[in-house]
């Protein structure tokens, strides 16, 4: 591969330890992929940061980084970590458990992380063209297909490799001829969020490595289109989903590349996944809306909602509101919503937290990306609700189930 | 005696131990047993050249080939015929020698089939050549 004078220096040496460390595992898997030189990111986003994730190995390796001087050479932000700030029926997690987290949050914050969350193009809005070295699927999905930005689906540990040098490997999705559709993929109409959610996991298990060009899908509100990502990215390892009058340039990617596969997405089969996904009884479950990071916006709509609704009759359940903590959601407010058992837990990510050690034995979300990840990494089962359903739950004159 | 070309991505010097064989892929997130240097299905790979076909499962598992070396459990080499991100990066991380097979798995996971329980100690890297004994 080749290497400027600068990133010569970095691998001899000379910019210390963590950068030499980090410049060598980036040429490796750039020259592995066929890289023949390295590029400027301007923005980095690390994932895998979550201490039920990465326990002690991860959180040493993180430690060791930062003893050795390691700073982001770039603008870079991180996933959410465990929701160790949360509790549920008066149960919450050890001080162990919140301390090895913590000592993971300040040395990621040392070396420069602005923001934890997995919606990082609302901390900093990428634009058209823009190279980008992301690991967190969510995030990458929205880059490429939304703002027209470019990055590859990095992993956890190779995206804070990227962050210390501010560069990465030129592959892939930084290339222009990698950016066009293999497959095209017609959905019918849709009638709610949690449908269109679902549409984007049955096209990423249809076609789990190839990048779709999709039409037909009706994106109501900026949330649909989230959803549909991050349900597609749980499916897929595509990077990618060009989107009809949505992709930047979308007519010039369509017109350049070769679709050899054409399929149909029914509202029958998609109804038929919600209904396998969905559950009879609502008692005592944990109901979360978040995944991916509830917008600013996102969060006030559903706030003047609840509050505008009146209490809720009783109820077993809570609802958890998940979003970053910059969106400057007051304490005030927060403690008014817990009168109507509603949490908002800020730079958190539930799915990647041990649920079941908090003595939850079920969720109910209207993330089809959450469905699919937490009983693998949160150890409880889950099933879906759209969202509207959800809210009317917990506020007055609602269809109060339990 | 099989006779298998590799191609170094990581670096190491030439070395002889015992080959452990994984004929599915490994996800290191989950399966593996950090401080004893156990792979679930596999058996012990500390101080021995793994040979396996390809990692599956989360990027975090760059951060178990870490742990490994950090325990002194890790495999003294480790040679899979997909070289994958999450590998390098592990490899790299826990200065762990990596190389690619360049031979067809499929003829390796047939040779190797044939006599399934002998003793695969004495394995020799050397250069752009793994002998199996």
């Amino acid at each position: 591969m080749y290497l400027t004078k600068e990133e010569e220096a970095m691998i001899n040496g000379e910019f210390g330890e963590a950068v030499e460390l980090a410049i060598k595992v980036v040429v490796k898997v750039g020259e592995v992929l066929g890289a023949t030189r390295l590029i400027d990111v301007t923005h980095a986003h690390v994932s895998g940061i979550s201490y039920f994730n990465i326990l002690d190995y991860g959180m040493e390796f993180i430690e060791d980084l930062r003893s050795k001087g390691a700073c982001f050479r770039v603008y870079t932000t991180a996933n959410p970590y465990a929701a160790i700030t949360a509790d549920y029926n008066n149960k919450s997690f050890s001080d162990a458990v919140i301390n090895k987290q913590l000592r993971i949050v300040k040395a990621l914050r040392e070396m420069g992380a602005r923001a934890f969350t997995c919606a990082p193009y609302y901390v900093r809005t990428p634009q058209e063209g823009e190279h980008l070295a992301w690991a967190e699927s969510n995030a990458v999905l929205y880059a490429n297909s939304v703002c027209g930005a470019r990055t590859n689906r990095e992993g956890g540990p190779l995206a804070l490799m990227e962050a210390l040098i501010g560069k990465t490997y030129l592959s892939g999705m930084h290339l222009d001829e990698n950016r066009v559709p293999e497959v095209k993929v017609v959905v019918k109409p849709l009638k709610n969020q949690l449908e269109v959610a679902a549409a984007g996991y049955i096209i990423g298990k249809y076609f789990p490595s190839s990048i779709p060009y999709v039409e037909g899908i009706n994106f109501e509100h900026e949330h649909y289109l989230r959803g549909f990502l991050a349900a597609f990215g749980s499916s897929s390892n595509a990077a990618m989903v060009i989107l009809k009058d949505i992709t930047p340039n979308y007519k010039k990617l369509i017109s350049k590349g070769e679709v050899s596969k054409r399929e149909t997405i029914s509202a029958s089969e998609v109804r038929e996944f919600v209904r396998k996904n969905t559950k009879d009884s609502y008692n005592e479950a944990l109901y979360i809306i978040g995944c991916p990071h509830l917008s600013r916006q996102d969060v006030y709509d559903i706030i003047n909602y609840i509050l505008s609704r009146g209490k809720t009759r009783s109820t077993n359940s809570e609802l958890w509101l998940i979003t970053q903590s910059n969106i400057g959601l007051s304490s005030d407010l927060k403690r008014r919503l817990l009168e109507y058992r509603v949490k908002v837990y800020e730079d958190v990510c539930p799915v990647v937290t041990k649920l079941n050690i908090l003595g939850v034995s079920c969720v109910i979300t209207d993330s089809v990306k959450a469905l699919h990840y937490i009983p693998k990494l949160a150890g409880v089962p889950a099933f879906l609700l759209d969202r509207g359903s959800i809210l009317r739950i917990f506020s007055k004159g609602g269809d109060v189930v339990d | 005696m099989i006779r298998l070309r590799i191609s170094p991505v990581v670096k190491g010097s030439d070395c002889c131990a015992e080959i452990v064989f994984s004929e599915k892929p490994i996800s290191f997130l989950g399966d593996v047993d950090t401080a004893n240097g156990v792979i679930r299905g596999v058996g012990h790979i500390s101080g021995r050249i793994l040979l396996m076909p390809t990692s599956v499962g989360s990027t975090v598992g760059s951060y178990i080939l870490y742990a490994l070396s950090r325990s002194g459990k890790a495999p003294l080499a480790i040679v899979a015929s997909n070289i994958d991100p999450m590998l390098i990066t592990g490899a790299v991380i826990g200065n762990i020698p990596l190389y690619k097979l360049l031979d067809s798995w499929n003829n390796v996971v047939n040779a190797l089939k044939k006599d399934i329980n002998k003793n695969r100690e004495g394995c020799i890297i050397k250069g752009e050549c793994l002998v199996i004994k």
